[in-house]
């Protein structure tokens, strides 16, 4: 990705003391990471590591149990939703409502809601904007979801598992939907098991191990390092 | 935003009502055909057939009172803490807007599902016979005037109006309170009612006793003392008014402090 210094270096996402805990179970451990704009970072763990509840605390669906984080200088409230773009890993549309209606929401809520690039990117997956979600397969509706959240000029976009219910194929579309429709000044954070297919799209990597982050690097940085691609490295620490 | 947000939650949640509105109105009119089967016929059969239908209908009545709450706390339910809750809450509207809304979203159709009502008693007992009965209305405000009850009418009217807000608004809040529990949420909100219900009875009954003081039974108050009754009635509005705000406040609390999708 060609991105300039300055926007490489200015912080998007801080994280400080950012903690969570369930009861006596700790999701998080004091967590301290700050994510510049203008990069794609993989979050990557294995089942249980505590992405998805970093992922929960950046959209504030789970509220933390001491520390701070700011999205563009904002904590966690309104004016930091404006600028995040979050694809959850579940299906989370009305299944009544139609595309259209869909779109309709979108655009009367978030300002940063390009229509047109919906409704472009909906023609070229040949997805009918007049069918109802219900109607559709579970890939379909996924990729309807993955549209609504690239369609909006978000400065950070997060996104949960946005291949795993697709089939090889629209994956590579998915990816390219991803690089084509972001920002350059934006930030993309994914998090997926499925390393080997986003990794050609990655600058960083965050591994998150029992809620710890084990490490925060470069992709270039691990390749020329370790002499390993991600998928391989990751297989490597995360060994059972 | 406030605007925007009840718009989509009147969208959201108009389908079961009209639904329930049709059948209700359908039900209305086969009652009122069902109900001339009384008057011509003497066959036993058909009459029990008629009566059957007629309490029937009477219970669907109720039933649309019922289907109302139903339906609000459904969709409170779905679009907070449910997978819908996902998008709700990563809309950048404020939580209190998104609460408010849907406070007036159900005040709104509790008045539209009695409108629909008193449609289905105009075709179920014919407009004549409706009509003689509304007109009945303007003597008895008269009455009221006349015998000085336009206090008691006013105060009765407001705690009626506290309740409508608040018969949704106690479940909203014990739904918000129950999601705060790692485990069990539906059986932590049911919890939290008992014990709102048990609390707010216990403060009623503890305020029927004190407004009784210096009289020899409740009975006594309504009958001899005016003022008593109006305290008390006083009482009552403001103790629905506080439990509207700490209801919406517990809800929007609950969701700021203790979202846990």
């Amino acid at each position: 990705m060609n991105k300039t210094n300055a926007t490489s270096l200015t912080p998007l996402l801080v994280c400080q003391n950012l903690s969570k805990q369930y009861g006596s179970f700790t999701a998080l451990f004091p967590m301290n990471l700050i994510i510049p704009k203008g990069r794609i970072v993989g979050l990557l763990g294995p089942n249980g590591s505590g992405k998805t509840t970093f992922i929960k605390l950046l959209n504030g669906l789970i509220t933390k149990s001491s520390g701070d984080i700011q999205v563009d200088g904002n904590p966690i409230g309104v004016e930091s939703k404006k600028v995040i773009s979050y694809l959850p890993d579940r299906t989370y549309l009305n299944m009544s409502n139609t595309v259209n209606e869909i779109l309709d929401l979108f655009e009367d809520f978030y300002e940063d809601f390009d229509r047109s690039r919906a409704l472009s990117m909906l023609e070229s997956l040949q997805i009918d904007p007049k069918s109802r979600l219900k109607t559709m397969s579970k890939g379909t509706k996924e990729k309807v979801q993955l549209i609504l959240v690239m369609s909006r000029n978000a400065k950070l976009y997060i996104l949960d598992e946005p291949i795993a219910g697709v089939d090889p194929a629209a994956r590579d579309y998915i990816l390219r939907t991803i690089i084509q429709n972001y920002n350059p000044n934006a930030t993309v954070i994914i998090a997926t098991h499925l390393i080997s297919d986003i990794e050609q799209i990655l600058d960083d990597v965050i591994f998150l191990q029992n809620g710890q982050v084990t490490l925060y690097t470069s992709v270039e940085e691990i390749r020329a390092t370790h002499g390993k691609s991600v998928d391989e490295y990751f297989r490597e620490v995360f060994r059972c | 935003m406030l605007k925007k947000v009840l718009k989509y939650d009147m969208k959201n949640i108009y389908r079961p009502f009209m639904i329930t509105y049709g059948c209700l109105l359908v039900l209305s009119l086969a009652a009122t055909m069902i109900k001339q089967i009384e008057h011509y016929s003497n066959a036993i059969l058909l009459n029990l057939f008629a009566n059957l239908f007629l309490v029937a209908y009477i219970l669907a009545n109720v039933g649309l009172f019922l289907g109302c709450i139903i339906f609000i706390v459904v969709d409170f339910y779905k679009s907070f803490l449910t997978d819908k809750g996902f998008l709700t809450f990563t809309l950048p509207v404020k939580t209190s807007t998104l609460v408010l809304s849907k406070v007036i979203n159900a005040v709104i159709w509790e008045f539209i599902s009695f409108l629909i009502f008193v449609i289905a008693q105009i075709i179920f007992l014919g407009p004549s016979e409706f009509f003689r009965i509304i007109r009945v209305i303007p003597e008895m405000l008269k009455a009221i005037e006349y015998f000085g009850l336009l206090g008691f009418a006013i105060e009765i009217g407001g705690i009626t109006l506290l309740a409508i807000i608040n018969a949704p608004l106690v479940l909203f809040a014990c739904m918000a309170i129950g999601q705060c529990f790692s485990k069990q949420k539906i059986l932590a909100s049911i919890a939290t009612y008992i014990v709102m219900s048990f609390i707010i009875q216990f403060v009623s009954m503890a305020a029927i006793f004190i407004f009784s003081l210096g009289a020899s039974s409740y009975e006594y108050i309504v009958l001899n003392s005016v003022t008593g009754l109006h305290a008390y009635l006083i009482f009552i509005f403001l103790f629905q008014l506080l439990l509207c705000i700490i209801y919406y406040f517990a809800t929007i609390l609950s969701f700021k402090k203790k979202l846990n999708l």
